[in-house]
């Protein structure tokens, strides 16, 4: 164990990529399944490596594990950050839209932030409210792609 | 409240328990709250209790609850007047302290310059000796660079030492020194990891105790020159240097011993300026007191002391940002009975990996002297993102004994199902024998792992 210890990355908030990738050789090196680091003020990161020893090992991060995207026909354009949502024109069912179209501004004061529809597509659901706040993530409008 | 109230609505800059405990206290004096929440805690039950809620980030707390610029614009657009930062996240950094009040808001908590000086250890004990709040004797700031005279400062202080990081804090950037001979190379390696992990090389050095107790002081401070200690509290059973257990008052310790230790704390508050809830950290031995650090904000473990002395520290603190005067006299405080806290985790039994999932059943324990603080709800997901405290079980009673047998009886009557809990590693230290005497030292839950650990 104190082999690993020394070779272990210092633990300062969530490891890098690479620093993961490291750790998670070093486990299998030393033939350890799970690793707890810690930074004494609460900070904890643990790790668990579940690859069998032959293949690519596969470090599991409690801090960083992502959501699955569920697949639908049309694509929710969100607010890529929190305020009140002032939609644009073409925030409007029907539309057609291309990339990089604005179908809205999250204003917080003078701050505008852009909601831009990534493809090209028809507008077929305008779910956000003009006027109103609007958290980080909220669907704006729906696309359904073009064909 | 008067009239001339500061702020009307707080934004609170957390999650989990201590949000809603801070929501409460908001709510019970009449201010109203916004809850900023990261998209994994949407569900949340003070996010769909708040006045306002507003998502303003990920799951992330760096781009979330660690947020300085996107939680001084929150603010900005739901028109809150103060940020409560609670505990942990932003809560006791200084440059969010000040950026709030620069924005034109109330920070609920210190002055960005007092959590600034307790936050440098070197500071913060030149600061507490000043005051005449004990220390462990040491080298009164950074260590000489002559091997020579580093040598004459820990034979003064005497063997065992501790060489610790000046910009270090909770276990790391220290090495225990046992003799002269290993003096040397110990400085060297710690200075070199210290400039590694902190960028500051800057050393200091402390006798080292070796079985102290974790006894710390609560404290209460206006902005009118009052300022009250509300008893100690005893925090000694940790794992890893997190608190699992924690009771009020510290046992075996005369109260007067309490008082002269509290006295000296809230002058030395009175010195410095401070305002708000605050908490001195001791180390204890042998009847000697050591001042570890100060936290300069509410604690997890704030609902013992609430308990022993019947004061909402958390209304308290938004009275004070209020700039409210305390209205309690010291003497009008009593310390009575005595209280106990168990953290409950969501975390494996025997490996203590984090046990995020959706919590299937949560039937809580009920009856006189018992208190859950608890964001759970049936059907409500544990998260992987943040730190397992899924909520706090408070026993009180006339009597230490009293309060176990409360605690262990609440213990048996929680149901929770669908995720693992730590429920049953507080059952078997509550009965411990050596935990039932009371007063065990802070390496004492290790060593009682270690033993029941299989091999």
């Amino acid at each position: 164990m104190s082999t690993v210890e020394n070779q272990v990355p210092v633990f300062e908030g969530i490891p890098s990529s690479e620093d993961l990738a490291r750790i998670a050789d070093l486990l299998v090196q030393a033939g350890l399944e799970t690793i707890e680091l810690s930074d004494g003020k609460g900070a904890r990161c643990f790790m668990r490596v579940t690859a069998p020893a032959s293949a690519v090992p596969d470090a599991q991060v409690a801090t960083a594990a992502v959501p699955v995207e569920v697949p639908s026909s049309d694509i929710a354009v969100k607010a890529p950050y929190f305020g009140v949502l002032a939609l644009t024109d073409l925030a409007q069912i029907g539309t057609l839209v291309r990339p990089g179209d604005v179908v809205g501004q999250m204003q917080i004061g003078a701050l505008q932030v852009p909601v831009t529809v990534p493809v090209e597509g028809t507008i077929v659901d305008v779910v956000g409210q003009d006027g109103v706040l609007t958290g980080y993530g909220a669907v704006v409008v729906r696309v359904e792609p073009a064909a | 409240m008067s009239d001339m109230q500061r702020f009307k609505r707080v934004l609170i800059a957390n999650r989990g328990e201590i949000a809603l405990r801070i929501q409460r206290a908001c709510r019970q004096l009449g201010l109203e709250t916004v809850a900023v929440y990261s998209e994994a805690d949407a569900d949340s039950r003070h996010v769909r209790e708040a006045n306002v809620a507003l998502c303003i980030g990920p799951a992330a707390a760096s781009k979330s609850y660690l947020d300085m610029e996107g939680l001084l614009l929150a603010a900005k657009v739901t028109g809150a007047g103060a940020i409560h930062p609670g505990y942990g996240f932003l809560s006791e950094n200084a440059g969010f302290a000040d950026a709030v009040e620069a924005a034109g808001l109330t920070f609920v908590g210190p002055t960005g310059d007092s959590i600034r000086m307790m936050g440098d250890k070197i500071t913060a004990k030149r600061a507490m000796r000043d005051a005449g709040v004990p220390c462990v004797p040491g080298s009164d700031g950074p260590l000489p660079s002559s091997a020579a005279e580093v040598r004459a400062v820990a034979l003064e202080v005497g063997f065992p030492v501790i060489v610790k990081a000046s910009g270090g804090g909770g276990g790391r950037g220290m090495r225990v020194v046992h003799s002269v001979d290993e003096l040397e190379d110990a400085v060297a390696l710690t200075a070199k990891e210290a400039q590694q992990a902190f960028g500051n090389p800057t050393l200091y050095l402390e006798k080292y105790m070796q079985k102290p107790r974790h006894v710390e002081v609560q404290v209460l401070c206006d902005t009118h020159g009052t300022a009250l200690w509300l008893g100690a509290r005893d925090c000694s059973l940790q794992r890893r240097h997190q608190k699992v257990l924690e009771e009020a008052p510290a046992p075996g310790i005369p109260p007067e011993t309490i008082a002269e230790i509290g006295e000296r704390c809230v002058q030395a508050c009175r010195q410095i300026g401070y305002r708000g809830a605050g908490t001195f950290e001791f180390l204890y031995e042998d009847g000697i007191f050591a001042f570890i650090e100060m936290n300069t904000r509410v604690q997890v473990e704030h609902p013992i002391t609430e308990e022993t002395t019947g004061i909402d520290i958390v209304a308290q603190q938004l009275r004070v940002a209020q700039g409210e005067t305390l209205d309690v006299r010291q003497e009008d405080i009593l310390m009575q009975g005595h209280a106990i806290e168990c953290r409950l985790n969501a975390e494996d039994a025997a490996t203590f990996m984090p046990s995020p999932g959706t919590v299937t059943r949560w039937d809580l324990p009920g009856g006189p002297g018992i208190r859950v603080d608890t964001h759970v709800v049936n059907n409500y997901t544990v998260q992987p993102y943040y730190d397992s405290l899924i909520g706090k079980i408070i026993s009180y009673g006339a009597t230490r004994e009293q309060a176990i047998a409360r605690m262990r009886v609440a213990l048996a009557e929680m149901r929770v199902e669908g995720i693992s809990t730590n429920i049953a590693l507080h059952q078997d230290l509550l009965a411990d024998p050596q935990f039932q005497e009371g007063g065990v030292d802070i390496h004492y839950l290790e060593r009682w792992l270690a033993e029941r650990a299989p091999s």
